[in-house]
């Protein structure tokens, strides 16, 4: 009866308290700005500038007069390249290309440009200091067109009515998708810790009512655990039904049928003396936001229950969210391609590996660090076994730092 | 009274734990920075030039394609020969050949060649083959500056202007923005919180604003200094980078000047204490119109991130780029000035502007505090917040 009341109480407080509503505030302007702002005007890796490929054309047809003047329409001395030959493939394909595009056949639009030779020199969105030192460079770029074309690939097999926004990954599911596979994901587990920061310590500031609560110690930190937990996933629900609201408005939905790209482990056998190339599949958007589904609550409660084990510990909000944000990107202090070992113990068995939780998804993080035992279920495994840990801690911790002393004003 | 409510302030900053966090984060963030960054020793000049040579070579490829045809193509060739050679020359003065003078002399040379293919429109080279020009005006500075003061080139000359420039490009900017505003959310919201003890001081308000961002000036500041001495000492000690004298290249007036270690530093520390009391008045502003000491942190860094959202937008609002400003190291560099496309950008400019919005805001705080006098009919109690 007791706990009914505090949940509701609870619920009240996060829901008036300042701190969430301005954050919140924050969060919306920041995803109408980017929806009817930034979204409109963005040039993604995907676009395509019909202008720029008729220069290209018309350059490439100078050099081809250029080589038939002089007589050089053959192979290539010491490499056997067919120069000549190419420009005429390329020309060919450029200029249908820009008919298809032109004419609104994105069907036949996307069989072309998966031949390759739409040179774009920006590359994918992709956060850079990941990708750096590699210790084989080369590797990265043949993934990124094997994974563009399998996307691709992705828009011709399923039956659906390909739009433009829909190949510039405009469209609200593969904006969400694409939100969820980057370094912006931590923006989720960001706002559990920021939301729950001041659970505890907000008590403080009302000694004389809530102290004297007929509620034992620990079964009032998990009620309102629990409390910060739902309305977190209240308020992240909240805020994705808005972005795809507007964005579905302004450049379609998206379906669910279309492909993300994933980089599994070799499936050769273990005995191959060859190098281990990483393999290419995809999975549907469905599957991708049912594995997202399932790895974030467990996320989140992670972190809630984290951030409790520090509030009773340092009785200060302000340091609760700093030492969180911190925890939270740790992973990129040590990061590097190379590393797997950390204190001697692999880094898949460490829960800050999978904080990254959309690059796990997507094996992109097996990829950047080349080892074959991070996958999504040992991601779970470790996860939930942190979780537990931290439970354990958490109630030895409630014993130690009891009410009373909690209560003592110091700092 | 003033002198005793700075100590009474000294305490409660003392007392309170946040600062004690932002004290030892401070302190330590430089030497930890230096130790991560230690793996991954600097790349030495000779290793440098090699790697600049060998992408030199790849425009070959490109030209090759297209100089038989087109006359233009055909010059930038020529030059590229010359270019190519007196690289290779260079790779050579710094390894085992040790010619400082000549090594400068090829450097020039090789800097006016590249500037006459930039008049030529670069016909022939791929985008991202390119040396841009502000790329081609720094290293001039530089080997000006060197052949003025006879300072000889080794290999690993510029190990200590590396660590440096590495740690200040990550640590100014957004993440001194958001520990200066974390150090002073508070400020004026404690007086809320504590009405019944702190409402009746006999001070007056804008004596207590200046105590107030003195201590926290004074403490952060030192800090910071103590933090960044420590880091050096341990990169001194550590990689033998004590050299002070080398020259760091910064932009002045539209073209690149190249100045002592020393004389930079001096810049860059007068310039974060600048940006480190406009902050601290800006949060006092803040928790006056706001009191709420989250939405102190919120809204400024909503106020940092303006410009960057603005540009992403497409509107050109030339007014909201001195609030990129407060990032010291990038005005000194020059990156401020091609980033919003202003090319008067520099430190001085910067530092002035910095001054006038110091001025501004103390001014603002000044009118909205006498402004609560402001009570009609008169016989209204007067509600001060603070």
């Amino acid at each position: 009866m007791m706990s009914k009341s505090m949940i509701v109480h609870e619920f009240k407080m996060m829901m008036k308290n300042k701190k969430n509503v301005l954050f919140i505030i924050a969060l919306v302007s920041l995803i109408l700005s980017y929806c009817f702002l930034i979204l409109p005007a963005k040039e993604t890796p995907d676009s395509f500038d019909p202008e720029a490929m008729k220069t290209e054309i018309k350059n490439l047809e100078a050099v081809s007069e250029g080589m038939i003047a002089r007589g050089g329409t053959g192979t290539g001395g010491y490499t056997g390249v067919a120069a000549y030959a190419n420009n005429v493939y390329a020309q060919k394909v450029q200029s249908r290309m820009i008919k298809a595009f032109e004419d609104d056949n994105l069907n036949r639009f996307i069989q072309l440009r998966m031949k390759g030779f739409d040179y774009d020199g920006q590359s994918v969105n992709r956060d850079w200091r990941l990708y750096a030192n590699a210790p084989y460079s080369y590797l990265d770029q043949s993934r990124e067109v094997s994974l563009k074309n399998l996307r691709y690939q992705g828009y011709l097999n399923e039956n659906i009515k390909v739009t433009y926004k829909m190949i510039e990954q405009k469209t609200a599911l593969q904006t969400v998708v694409n939100f969820l596979l980057g370094t912006t994901a931590f923006m989720v587990l960001f706002c559990a810790i920021y939301f729950s920061s001041d659970m505890l310590s907000k008590d403080r500031q009302h000694r004389t009512i809530l102290q004297g609560l007929p509620i034992g110690w620990y079964r009032l930190i998990n009620v309102k655990s629990m409390v910060a937990f739902f309305y977190t996933m209240l308020i992240l629900f909240g805020l994705l039904l808005l972005t795809v609201i507007i964005i579905g408005i302004q450049n379609g939905f998206g379906s669910f049928k279309l492909s993300v790209p994933i980089t599994i482990p070799s499936t050769q056998p273990d005995d191959y003396f060859g190098y281990r190339f990483s393999e290419y599949d995809t999975i549907s958007i469905a599957k991708f936001l049912l594995l997202a589904i399932g790895i974030i609550p467990i996320l989140i409660y992670l972190f809630i229950r984290l951030n409790a084990i520090l509030s009773l510990i340092f009785k200060n909000s302000w340091i609760v969210l700093m030492v969180s944000s911190l925890l939270l990107f740790s992973e990129r202090i040590y990061y590097s391609r190379t590393l797997t070992e950390l204190f001697g113990i692999e880094i898949s068995n460490m829960p800050q590996t999978y904080f990254d939780f959309g690059r796990i998804i997507s094996g992109e993080k097996y990829y950047l660090v080349t080892l074959e035992s991070i996958t999504y279920e040992k991601g779970i495994i470790v996860l939930l076994s942190t979780v537990l840990v931290l439970e354990v801690t958490l109630f030895v911790v409630s014993q130690i730092v009891s009410k009373r002393r909690f209560y003592r004003k110091a700092a | 009274m003033f002198w005793k409510y700075t100590r009474f302030e000294t305490k409660l900053l003392l007392k309170n734990r946040k600062s004690w966090f932002v004290a030892v984060f401070l302190l330590f963030f430089f030497m930890l920075f230096f130790m991560y960054y230690s793996q991954e020793t600097p790349v030495p000049l000779d290793k440098k030039k090699a790697i600049e040579r060998d992408t030199s070579y790849a425009v070959f490829e490109y030209l090759d394609l297209q100089r038989h045809d087109l006359p233009e193509v055909a010059e930038v060739y020529n030059y590229h020969t010359q270019i190519q050679s007196l690289l290779g020359m260079q790779t050579w003065f710094i390894g085992n050949g040790d010619d400082s003078e000549q090594y400068i002399e090829n450097g020039l040379e090789i800097n006016s060649l590249r500037l006459e293919v930039h008049e030529l429109g670069n016909k022939g080279i791929p985008e991202h083959l390119i040396v841009p020009r502000e790329e081609i005006l720094k290293e001039d500075a530089l080997l000006h500056y060197i052949k003025d003061n006879n300072l000889p080139i080794e290999s690993d000359s510029f190990a200590t202007n590396h660590y440096i420039s590495n740690v200040l490009t990550m640590f100014s900017g957004l993440l001194f923005l958001v520990i200066v505003l974390i150090s002073g959310n508070e400020m004026l919201v404690y007086e809320q919180r504590h009405q019944s003890v702190l409402r009746g001081f006999p001070l007056s308000f804008m004596q207590k604003v200046t105590s107030k961002v003195m201590i926290h000036f004074v403490y952060l500041y030192t800090f910071l200094l103590l933090g960044f001495t420590l880091g050096s000492t341990y990169v001194a000690k550590k990689f033998d980078a004590g050299e002070f004298s080398f020259p760091v290249l910064i932009y002045k007036n539209e073209d690149y000047i190249a100045i002592s270690t020393g004389q930079y530093l001096v810049y860059i520390f007068l310039g974060l204490a600048l940006a480190t009391i406009l902050i601290l008045l800006l949060s006092i502003l803040l928790n006056m119109l706001f009191r709420n000491a989250f939405a102190n942190i919120l809204i400024g860094l909503g106020i940092f991130l303006l410009p960057d959202i603005a540009m992403a937008a497409g509107f050109k609002a030339t007014f909201l780029h001195p609030i990129k400003y407060i990032d010291i190291f990038k005005v000194l560099s020059g990156d401020l000035a091609i980033e919003l496309g202003n090319s008067s950008i520099d430190y001085w400019n910067a530092m002035t502007t910095l001054g006038i919005i110091t001025v501004l805001l103390i001014g603002v705080i000044y009118g909205i505090n006498k402004f609560t006098y402001h009570r009609v009919p008169k016989e209204v109690p007067l509600e001060k917040a603070f």
